[in-house]
């Protein structure tokens, strides 16, 4: 039970204690401590990384033993390139090794990317969800996103520029889509990030003062 | 004309397969989605692995040791300990070090979201106060910052909940919830275009670097 629940507690209350305090206190002793944790913190972070390499090992080799036909194939080549990739990174030149850059810049940089581009599809597809004006709300969003959107391809330039020559009068130029696009990012987009940048701020340092005093325990599994 | 090696024509040709493996789930998940997917995974993860052994652990543990400092063995032990998940006998000990990683960010995310997402944030709301101006030609400027302030204050009201949300601050939180719909929509907005321009560079990758590799190789 010490190991459990008490022993976790006290370490995390320890060393939160300690971080704020070396924030705040400009002795020669406490200050550095910040960066010591900090540095301690990826450590660790680089070990979990290993569990979690020895974990994706361990369900590739199970389901090399389970799968049959094809399905066989596919652990197979998660375990071969991460071999591979990790032996040319261990290899001289470690993250400048030519057979570890040759396989991050074409293998899986493209990869990366496709993966991301494909997700233009499904956006499409969310947007034609999203973009039913079936109540004032959703309207408002409908409006903004399509002002936004346009304002970013030469279309928008083109229609109240070249078409409307909104651009030629100092009054309407303020509606020259690019020119309202520009102000929605500007003005009200940024005051609702930092509205919920700082409601998110708040509940991050009430979730954080929970967790120094135990109340919060669902890291140690809820006990 | 791009003047192509060949190291790059066979890197070029690779990336525009495995380009095309993954635009195949388009059409349906099948082997080629897959066989591109599961190299994602491995490649992935060593790079992560190598990445984190050659910026974090050789730096911080390896040369330490060597230097003659031997602080850096507790988060070792610690990180050894998170190791002990596998094995569930002996998996209490990895709470150690997950005790330890939560405090430190714990105590981090504290001063960090203090200073920069409340504090300078709430700075910059009303750093344009203190030079506003009525005056022809800086109406529009005094506007801004004026609604800057109205938005930023209507959207924490909107996310205050423990009033209810009736009468004054009712009327403040829709207000705030209106803004907040115009942001998402923001939002959405510019990503579908961030999304839209990653699929445009892809189609330009096939186009230009694939295509000139594809020629080079065949010696067209």
């Amino acid at each position: 039970m010490f190991l459990k629940r008490q022993l976790p507690f006290v370490i995390t209350l320890i060393t939160s204690l300690i971080l704020i305090i070396s924030y705040f206190s400009p002795h020669p002793t406490i200050s550095p401590l910040r960066s010591i944790f900090q540095d301690w913190y990826m450590i660790i972070v680089a070990f979990t990384m290993f569990v979690g390499i020895l974990s994706l090992v361990k369900v590739s080799i199970k389901k090399i033993k389970r799968e049959k036909g094809i399905e066989v194939l596919y652990p197979v080549i998660t375990l071969v390139s991460l071999i591979v990739m990790a032996f040319f990174g261990f290899l001289k030149g470690g993250l400048d090794n030519p057979g570890f850059d040759f396989m991050f810049e074409y293998i899986m940089v493209p990869l990366q990317a496709t993966m991301f581009s494909l997700l233009a599809f499904y956006i499409a597809s969310a947007s034609f969800r999203a973009f039913r004006a079936k109540s004032t709300m959703a309207t408002i969003l409908l409006i903004t996103a399509f002002i936004v959107m346009l304002g970013r391809v030469p279309i928008g330039e083109w229609i109240t520029g070249d078409l409307l020559h909104f651009t030629e009068s100092s009054f309407l130029s303020r509606f020259h889509i690019p020119n309202v696009t520009e102000w929605i990012m500007n003005v009200i987009n940024m005051a609702g990030q930092r509205a919920i940048l700082i409601g998110a701020a708040l509940g991050v340092m009430g979730t954080s003062i929970k967790i120094m005093l135990g109340i919060e325990r669902s890291h140690l599994g809820g006990e | 004309m791009i003047e192509l090696s060949l190291t790059q024509a066979i890197g070029y040709t690779i990336g525009g397969f495995l380009t095309l493996c993954i635009f195949s789930f388009l059409y349906k998940d099948n082997p080629l989605y897959k066989f591109a997917e599961h190299l994602f995974v491995g490649t992935s993860a060593a790079y992560w692995f190598v990445t984190f052994y050659h910026n974090i652990i050789r730096p911080n543990v390896i040369n330490q040791f060597k230097e003659g400092n031997y602080w850096p063995i507790i988060p070792v032990i610690l990180g050894i300990f998170m190791l002990f998940r596998l094995v569930p006998s002996l998996s209490v000990l990895s709470r150690m070090g997950i005790a330890f990683s939560v405090g430190v960010m714990a105590g981090y995310q504290i001063i960090r979201h203090l200073e920069t997402n409340i504090l300078r944030q709430m700075g910059a709301t009303m750093q344009g106060f203190d030079k506003i101006s009525f005056t022809a030609g800086n109406i529009g400027n005094a506007i801004n910052t004026i609604l800057i302030l109205l938005v930023v204050i209507a959207g924490l009201v909107y996310f205050f909940f423990s009033v209810e949300h009736e009468g004054a601050v009712g009327g403040v939180a829709k207000f705030g919830m209106w803004m907040l719909m115009i942001t998402f929509g923001a939002t959405f907005g510019y990503t579908v275009m961030a999304r839209i321009s990653l699929l445009i560079g892809r189609v330009l990758y096939l186009k230009e670097q694939w295509w000139l590799s594809i020629k080079y190789l065949l010696g067209i």
